[in-house]
């Protein structure tokens, strides 16, 4: 008995100094290899003892878990966050204000794993399902029959992707975080774009060659030969985009991202650019170039960046058309941003500040796409936004965000489907202050 | 008269009363040859014992612990964790005991002139990362893979021993047994498998040099060789009655001579 306890006090021992937790006593085994080895232990004995720790095991939490043997790496991971926002906006017509206070939280939750061969998998669950906000509004949703401290907010599956890498090259299929490198004058980062992507990356000495591809399906036009009525086609959004990060020096480095996004097919029937403050379901006149950019470099010992993006819409006469009746306003065809930020948010007492400056001229984007905050969804804008990102401790972060705007062009619109309730937006303001977990 | 039937039916139910069956199920390493061996020498001294052993392989030795549908477990391989955990869930506490030590054998055909593999080749080979033996050094030939089926313990064992886990090649062709393996690569030139040592005598097979070691009983007992592993019984706690006697048989001295004359590495 005394030998017995003798030989479970020097598995124990190691067991503490190696993991410190019974709970990975399963990984114990070349311990135990160690112990027979050195005729600690005998191969029945440490049989005994394996089982025994597989037993105990079993019975912790962690030991209840029972995953697929398929799986080689199965990871849980999301964000909290808390927010308050105040937008503010001035109808050009009446001259009004209109203020929007609002209390939001959102969670998202990601389950993502890994399979032998380059296989994976990701899912995102989100409490909205709304394309380009995950946001619950606190006090939404209160009618007279449910009261106060409604739940307005259902599970969505924001993101659903299956893939593969091989080497170099990943392809991936389902709804997916955005495959392109972007900024958020062309696209919200909110946005889980459905269907294929294939990307591209290959390091040659200084130089990472990339390579995105997408083709994303926009709308579904369901039946597209329906019986006895004209055929519709689906919609899809084709995105070929192609640069290279280049490390010019120690701590230097530019990044160039040219791209082009085009459009096939035409699924709603939805005229919506002549109800220019509605969404447009339909994406016509969009043949857009865009350049997003930038350059990494140091101040000191922090990070820094000056970034920016540059678009171009090749088609901009056929969408000012679609609203407008004429081509007059064809030549609003242009957006840039351009923008420094310094610092960075990783670790405990980390800061990250950023200002741009960006303008987007009336028919230059897919207002479907185009960050839901900053300018509230819309085109034809121009102004600045700055934020100061701190991080309170590991994992928790606080930021400040303030955007302040002015419609660019006084004899248009402001289109795109805002919470400002006017199509006539002269003046915008942003203020949004976030805490936030992440895990 | 009425009383001699009387006092014959019950001598009768008496005999069948002290007749006792062990029921094992399990292993087809262990069951197809060692322990039916076994079996016949204990019944030769205990001719009230009968036997039922089913050799369809360990996960269904280590199942029918769980189900308590046998009193012994025959299993090439150590019972997983979710084993343990399905036990623990039905009030068994599964005890294992080691009753010989094998090496699982790579064997190809005795007229492939490959003699040597390393052990990524073998990995490569079973994985299907290579499908043709020119690519490991020998003639011009799309290789056939054969494994046992995945209720084996030595299905399970070698893709933990020789393959880091991954899956067997897609084209490989699952047989029910070690005999089975052994007589396909005797019959076909192309042929690659493994077997437990106790089936490494099949005319027309060749065992393999894996980086430079074969399984001897000194390599295995060593651990020198990479694809030894020790073989069990299983019991809901510690054995009794019957199923204890029996193990304590296989421990014994003679039982163990039985395990090295069938082919095993006996335990001492």
């Amino acid at each position: 008995m005394a030998i017995k306890s003798f030989k479970w006090l020097a598995l124990l021992c190691g067991v503490s100094i190696g993991s410190a937790s019974l709970a990975h006593a399963q990984d114990s085994g070349p311990l135990i290899d160690a112990l027979v080895k050195k005729g600690i232990l005998n191969d029945q004995e440490a049989e005994e003892i394996r089982a025994d720790l597989i037993k105990d095991f079993g019975a912790t939490s962690a030991g209840k878990l029972n995953l697929s043997s398929a799986l080689t790496e199965l990871t849980l991971s999301g964000d909290a966050r808390v927010r308050f926002e105040n937008r503010s906006g001035q109808n050009g017509t009446t001259g009004d204000t209109q203020d929007r206070n609002r209390y939001r939280y959102r969670l998202r939750l990601s389950l993502a794993g890994k399979f032998q061969d380059g296989w994976f998998f990701g899912t995102r669950i989100e409490p909205v399902g709304n394309n380009r906000s995950t946001n619950i509004t606190a006090g939404n949703g209160v009618t007279t029959t449910t009261g106060p401290f409604n739940k307005e907010d259902n599970l969505s599956l924001g993101q659903l992707y299956i893939g593969r890498e091989m080497g170099d090259f990943t392809v991936i299929a389902g709804r997916m975080p955005n495959p392109l490198v972007l900024t958020p004058m062309v696209w919200d980062e909110d946005i889980n774009p459905e269907g294929l992507s294939e990307k591209w990356k290959h390091e040659a000495g200084r130089v990472t060659w990339m390579a995105n591809l997408a083709q994303f399906t926009y709308e579904t036009a369901g039946t597209t030969n329906s019986f006895g009525a004209a055929g519709r086609q689906n919609t899809f959004l084709w995105a070929f985009q192609g640069g290279a990060k280049v490390k010019v020096s120690e701590g230097v480095t530019v990044q160039v991202m040219p791209s082009y996004y085009t459009y096939s097919g035409g699924a709603s029937s939805a005229g919506a650019l002549t109800t220019p403050n509605s969404a447009s379901l339909q994406p016509l006149g969009l043949s857009v170039i865009d350049i997003p950019f930038e350059v990494g470099f140091k101040i000191g010992s922090l990070p820094a960046k000056v970034f920016g993006d540059f678009a171009y819409n090749t088609d901009a006469d056929t969408r000012a058309k679609a609203a407008l009746g004429t081509t007059k306003y064809g030549t609003e065809d242009k957006a840039y941003m351009v923008g420094f930020g310094v610092g960075t948010s990783k670790v405990k007492g980390d800061y990250e500040a950023k200002v741009f400056y960006q303008a987007v001229d009336a028919f230059a984007l897919d207002t479907n796409l185009v960050d839901s905050d900053l300018f509230d969804s819309r085109t034809n804008m121009q102004g600045y936004g700055v934020s100061f990102t701190y991080v309170l401790s590991n994992g928790v972060v606080a930021k400040l965000t303030y955007a302040n705007a002015d419609r660019k062009n006084g004899s248009l619109a402001t289109y795109g489907a805002g919470d400002i309730a006017t199509v006539n937006l002269t003046h915008y303001e942003l203020i949004q202050a976030d805490l936030s977990v992440k895990f | 008269m009425k009383k001699s039937i009387v006092i014959l039916l019950a001598a009768l139910a008496a005999t069948v009363s002290n007749a006792q069956k062990l029921v094992i199920k399990g292993s087809d390493t262990l069951g197809a040859k060692l322990v039916p061996t076994l079996a016949e020498e204990y019944k030769a001294k205990n001719p009230g014992v009968s036997f039922e052993i089913a050799a369809e392989g360990s996960t269904t030795g280590i199942a029918a612990i769980i189900d308590g549908t046998a009193q012994i477990g025959m299993s090439s391989r150590r019972a997983k964790a979710t084993e343990f955990s399905a036990a623990a869930a039905k009030g068994v506490s599964m005890k294992p005991t080691i009753v010989a030590y094998d090496g699982i054998a790579v064997i190809v055909n005795e007229k492939n002139p490959i003699t040597a593999l390393t052990k990524k080749q073998v990995e490569q080979i079973f994985t299907g990362d290579v499908a043709d033996f020119s690519a490991v050094g020998g003639n011009a030939g799309t290789i056939s893979v054969y494994t046992r089926n995945t209720s084996s313990g030595t299905y399970s064992d070698f893709k933990d021993l020789a393959m880091k886990k991954r899956d067997y090649a897609s084209s490989s062709q699952k047989l029910a047994g070690n005999e089975q393996i052994a007589s396909e690569v005797a019959k076909n030139a192309n042929g690659i498998g493994y077997v437990g040592l106790a089936y490494t005598k099949e005319p027309g097979t060749r065992v393999i040099v894996i980086d430079g070691g074969v399984p001897t009983k000194e390599s295995v007992l060593a651990k020198k060789y990479p694809y030894a592993r020790p073989t069990f019984y299983y019991t809901n706690g510690d054995a009794t009655g019957e199923a204890a006697k029996f193990i304590a048989f296989t421990l014994s001295d003679e039982g163990q001579k039985i395990v090295e004359k069938i082919g095993f590495i006996p335990v001492k």
